[in-house]
């Protein structure tokens, strides 16, 4: 399975610092939590995003941006953040296109508030709640992370942010959609194209879809094609193929980017601290604190935005209808009237709740997945690589990336 | 919605069924932190702790 796997297309598309994420600001490499605690400091919301606050110039393309003609503001303290995305009534996730602004595709639920939010999201919700950790593990992640353990086991060192942590999550879900390996990639590419692709998804799923609704199986796509939602008038129906797509588009962009960049960031953050790793040795199940702890501490997706649907008064700052705000949830995370030593990474502090997979009724949907891959993947790494540590020889690796941040490279001696 | 936060802080209390509604199939203890954590950090304020006499 991992042997069809083109190493150096997974080298571009799962590198930060390349033109796909460009747009991302992947190649940002100043340490933004300096600038955030500032920001904080001084107030629980500014005007402006974050990346102007950073002093970013390059082009950005992400939830909420660019959006020029609007009006930009930022939080940066847990209370105002949470709040921002709990509340899906003052702070919406789609509103009508001004001229020139294009129009929020609103078949997936990314982009949709309310009731039909709701609707929608109750269809998958049970494929991913914590109890179907075990489905997902037997069926796609297990064979997974064995094949690509297998490829690598023998060599000296690795780069395990490429050839481990970013094939697990799109082999996962692609493997739940059943589009085969070879294929992954090319699904990766067209989801991280910013729109310009939109056609390898469809043609590759279409033919998928029909089987499914011909006879269903024990898989995703199974799931959202026997889906049923019930329309304002009442009536009951199944998915079109059109929301399949959406859901599915949403699944492949959301779930295969950020757990990559995530379990890197929480291998290399272990790998950094022997006291926690020496705790994960002994005892598997630590690694839960670990994973909650790189979460709190450094999120992969630090920011998320949401339209203002009328003019309110906000952290004492008075926003206008139809203005962009965006929860600086890295900030949100290091608030220091929630945790001690907030910018320290310690995984052996008491838990309590972050907001690194968002919150309120957009709180990220595959989270337990993620944690699920994380857990089997760092685990098995641990199992199998008792003497694993970072290769003191290669560059010392660096968290980059602006809306999307990640390690630069985990290299790692296995033996 | 069921988003399984309570069900991930406190597995052995909470758990979310088939048609994404949370059910209590454990004790809640007095005093137990994670308790307090799960009804906190439940994305849609969905759980409310009663302390009884």
């Amino acid at each position: 399975m991992a042997e069809l796997l083109d190493r150096e297309r997974i080298r571009t598309l799962f590198d930060l610092r390349s033109d796909v994420y460009a747009s991302r600001g992947g190649t940002f490499a100043v340490d933004p939590n300096p600038i955030f605690r500032r920001m904080r400091e001084t107030g629980p919301v500014h005007p402006g995003a974050p990346h102007e606050v950073l002093g970013w110039e390059g082009d950005v393309f992400f939830q909420g941006l660019p959006y020029p003609q609007r009006p930009h503001f930022s939080a940066y303290d847990y209370d105002s953040c949470a709040a921002i995305l709990k509340d899906d009534g003052r702070f919406v996730t789609n509103v009508p296109p001004r001229p020139g602004e294009p129009e929020l595709i609103n078949a997936s639920i990314l982009f949709m508030d309310g009731k039909p939010h709701r609707h929608y999201r109750t269809l998958v919700q049970p494929s991913f709640v914590p109890g179907r950790a075990v489905w997902w593990l037997e069926n796609w992640i297990s064979q997974t992370v064995a094949a690509l353990i297998e490829v690598f086991e023998h060599d000296r060192v690795v780069d395990l942010n490429v050839e481990f942590c970013a094939p697990i999550p799109v082999l996962t879900i692609t493997g739940s959609f059943g589009i085969n390996v070879e294929e992954a990639l090319d699904v990766r590419a067209a989801v991280t194209s910013n729109g310009q692709d939109g056609s390898t998804l469809p043609r590759i799923l279409a033919p998928i879809v029909a089987a499914r609704r011909e006879n269903p199986g024990d898989d995703l796509i199974s799931v959202l094609v026997q889906a049923e939602i019930t329309n304002e008038d009442g009536e009951t129906q199944r998915l079109s193929d059109h929301d399949v797509l959406g859901f599915a588009l949403l699944l492949l962009a959301a779930g295969s980017g950020t757990t990559w960049k995530q379990m890197g960031i929480t291998l290399l953050a272990l790998l950094q601290h022997q006291d926690a790793l020496a705790a994960a040795r002994e005892d598997q199940a630590f690694l839960r604190n670990v994973i909650e702890e790189s979460v709190r501490w450094t999120p992969t997706d630090p920011v998320f935005a949401r339209f203002v649907a009328e003019d309110c008064e906000f952290g004492g700052v008075d926003i206008p209808a139809g203005a962009v705000v965006h929860a600086c949830l890295a900030a949100a995370n290091r608030d220091p009237s929630r945790w001690e030593r907030p910018d320290e990474f310690d995984p052996f502090r008491p838990y309590k709740p972050h907001i690194g997979f968002g919150h309120g009724p957009h709180t990220c949907l595959g989270m337990h997945l993620a944690r699920t891959e994380m857990s089997h993947g760092i685990g098995a790494l641990l199992e199998r690589f008792p003497r694993m540590r970072l290769d003191p020889d290669a560059p010392v690796p660096q968290l980059v990336g602006l809306y999307e941040r990640g390690p630069t490279a985990v290299p790692v001696r296995l033996s | 919605m069921g988003t399984g936060t309570c069900a991930f802080t406190a597995p052995d209390v909470f758990d979310v069924d088939a048609s994404g509604r949370v059910v209590i199939i454990g004790t809640v203890v007095e005093g137990d932190e994670r308790i307090r954590e799960a009804v906190a950090g439940c994305p849609m304020d969905a759980l409310r702790l009663i302390v009884s006499d």
